[in-house]
């Protein structure tokens, strides 16, 4: 026992200096968890005051087996432990000593501006076999938040004797994360995942964003497509924000990749529906990317798979500076090239993606720092589809890209927070395709600007008020041409395949709309209830250049209009008991239309806001320290929807019209296993059921994107350097309308569908199980590599993708999906 | 039968492409007679202005030949379709409701409807309604639905000459003076070639390649102007012609083919693989030129 406390007195030692190694980096720190900004000055670092030794496996020792297990520690303001996690894992028996061991221990807590605060310290638990007394203190590496951990060897000590007694080393601490608060939920209901976990799912190819697709909540999208289905709201509904700032899509455009770098993101936020008065112009979700905070020292990697390349690399520019910079190309293309006929390109939609960005974060003085970020991406599609028809000829053309370029400024000072987040940017969309003689394009050139500045003060212990604005303009340049039912929209009647109507009109204008929202929302503490009151404005100047159809050389007539729109939100969340808790939400939302639907000829110049309220209500329970389940209620309703003109004879310049309504509910299931172990996974399920129908209309229809059933499987388990991961997807089908007879049309000498009743079949259901396996291969002290295998659709399925039907329509089948497939990848990491 | 196996090579090294995927194949090809079908419909003359007589004549195909004399219903489509329906006719006038022709053999007159530019074209009753938008080549079309028996449903498009809406008078004056109406094409007897060589209509060999050609008069690929919609100006164009087969036996290398715009060839080729016992088929050409010109020829073979 003597031996044991001075081991202990001695590892007290070790893990304050390597706390107050990593006391420089605690403060630089570009944001927490969720968006939130940690910039308040760490004034003393958590100190330890008791260790405990942990118990060394006596099957592991007896083999000789040496192992590292890196925790991650939450240290409450009272200094205690409030919970152990498993970051990196040695296995379940050293897993479980070494958190038995953390559990005990005891600290000074950590101090931020003076004052008792939560904090979350990274700990590398190594058990070595050795002969001699405990090592001497050494210094703990450099610490690097929310980089990967080291892996094991990189600290490890020079190896005795195995044969000789053993005793775990004193723990050395990675990271230290410190948080002014314990970290709240923003939103009423949200799914966090961290980046490192995400990278981890099977299917994803380490696609940190791809993950997005198996949150609870959000519909399967069909293959070789980006699009969210979020809660029933279509795609364009749901909107995605990085540091706040807009981008128009997560994913490239056949959702083969996301459009930011995995490695410049530190965590996604999942808002299904509900969100607080912070954010608005979105009828359905929110997904939030934050950007993580750049690492001292120099880090990147390279990374080369069968889909694309890519890199980043990270670096201090003196003291007070870093920068990144990441890139990524796609060469699917040319790797379709070398392996196949030149021409198969014509055939097959190969996408060309590529993205970048730029990170630089700039620490001003105590409290104050600003983040320069500039994102871009590209995409690009060029086909042809040759035949001896000169009618049968199609051709496809698409680009899409955007960036955006911002500067997030962050001041904290006593009791409040400020963030000010001005941007601009720009979007552009490109579409021409021909299929025979009948043109269809359609480009919209949007240049976008903006800023979102909110101020957090805190009252008194038990009000926070927030305030803010969030201002966001756009000036787009909109040409289209061809038949009105292409692009087509949701609730049209269609099948695959079919091709446009042949009649074309042409218009070309120019759409501004500048959009002002103050909000304010508080968070009232009231024993174990705390409430979420909020409001947002918004004030919408919505112009254009041309409010009726161009006739001969007539000068055109512009419009400018203002909308407004008061959204009411609250929250509220009841802890009624340790772990237990009771959520509920409400909150009414508006979206502006797009700038393409106020065309006079295609759509609609007076087109005004469309409208939805969402109601939530859901119970967590905490399980252990990190197992979790959810279920969450959700009801939104829609109306003033965007829908083509029912009228056989529309009115001039109101192609579209607001008469649609729409309704989705449902009740979604979570059960969550946080790193334990090496382990983590979660098991979500959603019964819902989204519907829409034209005002007036007695019943209800399926949405296009309906999916009642959705279940969604991951886990993944570490194993040494060895990772495995597995995934699991089921999904119910998209409604699809039946043709129940064809009529001969003589001029165009094609067959023209007959359909019974809108959306009443579907597509078969989907299930589909994946797999992941990946191995670290440390390369000295500086390198490892990271080989991966994503195989996708083991059993190899043959799930239905979409509903076909033969010329004539009298024979129907079914598309399937991708047969086995593995993707293998390699990451060189330094 | 599924072509899972040859996509699967580009699924391996194309995740998620979209082309990727497994298209079913239909054991149905448009070009092979195995029913009685609707394989055209001709209107005479091929362009008419409101209150003018046409006529309408329906080609019947079957795997017996042509079918002479199909009793047939005839009316004409009173709704346009909806602008959420992406075929050619509304679902109203699929489903039958028209204004009656009558009834007739096969073919029948009328008179073009005088709502037809107002209903299907770009004239409008009242200043607040938006005008039909034309076709690729400026034209309007009066859909005409057609029944014979087994419920078989064809339409045919009657080309309506309307005032033009929404352009500069220049531009009105400048398409009245140039424009022309459209005149159906005439389709020159099929011609049958083996290893280049004409072939007598009955005694083709069995198995046999055989280079079928379509032809027609350089004047029915017609000149034309039309108004382009973004220019507002008045531009010169050229009919594309198409030709669509149909064999009740043996097979074509292509289902229709046909010249571009830019191609000055008065003739299409096309090869039809003779069946492998002896028997007696039947080839059908339809010729279409852009603007809804239609022609028929057809040639009975017998396969020895």
């Amino acid at each position: 026992m003597a031996g044991s406390r001075s081991r202990a007195a001695l590892a007290a030692v070790v893990a304050a200096l390597a706390l107050h190694t990593s006391v420089a980096h605690a403060q630089q720190r570009g944001t927490d968890v969720g968006g939130q900004p940690a910039r308040r000055q760490l004034t003393k670092m958590p100190k330890l005051v008791k260790f405990v030794e942990a118990d060394y496996p006596p099957e592991r020792k007896q083999a000789g087996i040496e192992a590292a297990v890196v925790l991650t520690i939450e240290i409450a303001a009272t200094g205690e432990v409030a919970n152990v996690a498993v970051a990196q894992s040695a296995g379940a028996d050293f897993d479980a000593a070494a958190i038995a061991a953390a559990k005990q221990l005891v600290f000074e807590p950590a101090e931020v501006d003076h004052k008792p605060a939560p904090a979350k310290i990274t700990f590398r638990y190594q058990f070595v076999i050795k002969e001699e007394p405990p090592l001497p203190a050494m210094p703990a590496p450099e610490a690097t938040p929310e980089a990967p951990p080291a892996p094991p060897e990189a600290a490890q000590p020079p190896r005795p004797d195995p044969s000789t007694p053993s005793k775990p080393e004193p723990p050395v601490t990675e990271d230290v994360e410190v948080r002014g608060r314990p970290r709240e939920r923003k939103e009423a209901f949200q799914t966090t995942i961290r980046a490192e976990q995400a990278r981890k799912v099977a299917g994803t190819q380490g696609d940190v964003l791809k993950v997005v697709q198996n949150l609870p909540g959000v519909s399967r999208p069909p293959v070789a497509s980006g699009q969210l289905v979020v809660w029933g709201a279509a795609p364009r509904e749901t909107k995605i924000l990085v540091d706040g700032v807009e981008i128009p899509a997560l994913y490239h455009g056949s959702g083969l990749r996301s459009v930011v770098s995995s490695d410049l993101v530190a965590a996604i936020d999942l808002v299904p529906g509900a969100f607080g008065a912070e954010y608005g112009r979105g009828l359905g979700g929110l997904v939030r990317v934050e950007t993580r905070a750049l690492p001292r020292g120099t880090h990147g990697y390279l990374g080369v798979d069968t889909l694309d390349g890519s890199g980043l690399l990270s670096t201090e520019i003196g003291p007070r500076a870093r920068i990144a910079i990441a890139g990524r190309q796609s060469w699917l293309d040319r790797v379709l090239t070398l392996v196949s006929a030149p021409d198969v390109g014509d055939f097959f939609p190969i996408p060309r993606y590529r993205d970048g960005q730029i990170k630089a974060t700039v620490d001003l003085r105590r409290g104050e720092g600003v983040d320069l970020v500039v994102l871009g991406a590209t995409d690009d599609l060029t086909r042809t589809v040759p035949s001896p028809d000169p009618a049968s000829t199609r051709s496809e053309t698409t680009f899409n890209g955007f960036w955006r370029a911002y500067a997030r400024y962050t001041r904290q000072s006593e009791g409040s927070t400020a963030i000010v987040t001005p941007f601009f940017g720009r979007d552009t969309s490109e579409l021409t395709q021909r299929f025979g003689a009948a043109p269809a394009r359609l480009d919209v050139d949007t240049h976008r600007y903006g800023a979102r500045a909110s101020l957090r003060t805190r009252v008194s212990s038990h009000v926070a008020l927030h305030t803010g604005v969030d201002v966001l303009g756009s000036s787009s340049n909109v040409r289209r041409e061809g038949s009105l039912s292409l692009p087509p929209r949701e609730g049209d009647i269609a099948v695959f395949g079919q091709p446009p109507g042949d009649d074309v009109a042409v218009d070309d204008f120019q759409a501004n709309v500048v959009d002002i929202a103050p909000s304010v929302h508080a968070d009232l503490r009231v024993g174990p209830v705390v409430l979420t009151p909020g409001a947002r404005f918004d004030a919408y100047l919505v112009e254009g250049s041309r409010k009726t159809p161009r006739i001969g050389l007539t000068p055109s007539i512009g419009f400018s209009r203002l909308e407004t729109a008061l959204a009411p939100r609250a929250s509220a969340r009841w802890e009624v008991m340790p772990g237990y808790a009771l959520t509920a939400a409400y909150g009414q939302y508006h979206q502006a239309p797009e700038p393409e639907e106020l065309s006079a000829v295609f759509g609609t110049p007076d087109l005004a806001l469309q409208r939805s309220t969402h109601v939530t209500f859901g119970q967590s329970l905490k399980i252990t320290s990190s197992l979790s389940a959810e279920v969450v209620g959700f009801r939104k309703t829609m109306k003033d929807l965007v829908v083509r003109s029912r009228l056989t004879n529309p009115l001039l310049a109101r192609s579209l019209t607001q008469n649609g309504e729409g309704r989705s509910y449902g009740v979604q299931f979570l059960l969550r296993q946080e790193m334990w172990s090496g382990f983590f996974g979660w098991v979500s399920y959603a019964i819902s059921r989204s519907e829409r129908r034209v005002e007036g209309e007695e019943d209800y229809r399926k949405f296009d994107f309906d999916q009642p059933h959705v279940l969604s499987v991951v886990a993944s388990q570490e194993v040494g350097r060895w990772t495995f991961g597995a995934r699991f997807r089921y999904a119910s089908g998209n409604p699809r309308t039946p043709v129940v007879a064809s009529t001969y049309d003589a001029q165009r000498d094609r067959y023209d569908p007959v359909f019974g009743p809108q959306g009443s079949i579907r597509i078969p259901a989907f299930w589909q199980l994946d797999l992941r396996i990946e191995r670290v291969f440390p390369l000295g002290d500086q390198l490892r590599l990271l080989l991966f295998a994503d195989v996708q659709n083991v059993t190899n399925r043959e799930n239905a993708e979409e509903i076909v039907y033969s010329p004539s329509f009298r024979q129907r089948k079914t598309i399937t999906g991708l047969p086995t497939i593995a993707v293998i990848g390699a990451r060189l990491e330094l | 039968m599924k072509t899972r196996a040859p996509l699967a090579f580009f699924a391996a090294v194309v995740p998620l492409v979209h082309g990727a995927a497994c298209r079913p194949d239909f054991d149905e090809r448009e070009s092979f007679v195995d029913r009685t079908m609707v394989i055209g419909v001709r209107i005479e003359p091929a362009e008419a202005k409101p209150g003018e007589a046409i006529t309408a004549s329906l080609l019947v195909a079957s795997p017996e030949g042509v079918v002479a004399s199909p009793a047939t219903r005839f009316g004409f489509c009173t709704t346009p379709k909806l602008l959420t329906e992406n075929g050619s006719v509304s679902a109203a006038c699929q489903r039958g409701d028209v204004a009656p022709i009558g009834d007739a053999l096969g073919t029948i007159g009328s008179v073009m409807p005088a709502e037809a530019c107002f209903v299907f074209g770009p004239e409008v009753k009242a200043a607040e309604l938006r005008p039909r938008d034309p076709d690729s080549t400026g034209g309007f079309f009066q859909p005409i639905r057609a029944e014979i028996s087994g419920g078989v449903v064809a339409f045919g498009f009657a080309r309506v000459k309307c005032n033009l809406a929404n352009v500069s008078a220049d531009a009105a004056t400048a398409f009245s003076a140039q424009y022309r109406l459209n005149v159906n094409p005439t389709l020159l007897p099929l011609e049958a070639r083996v290893n280049g060589a004409l072939v007598a209509l009955d005694a083709i060999p069995r198995g046999a390649e055989v280079a079928v050609r379509a032809a027609w008069r350089p004047e029915d690929a017609e000149a034309y102007v039309a108004l382009d919609p973004s220019t507002q100006l008045v531009v010169a164009r050229r009919e594309t012609m198409r030709v669509s087969w149909y064999a009740t036996a043996g097979s074509f290398t292509s289902d229709r083919t046909g010249r571009g715009e830019a191609e000055p060839e008065t003739f299409t080729d096309n090869t039809w693989t003779a069946p492998s016992e002896p028997r007696r088929a039947h080839l059908f050409a339809v010729l279409r030129d852009a603007r809804g010109g239609t022609a028929f020829a057809t040639i009975s073979v017998d396969v020895r």
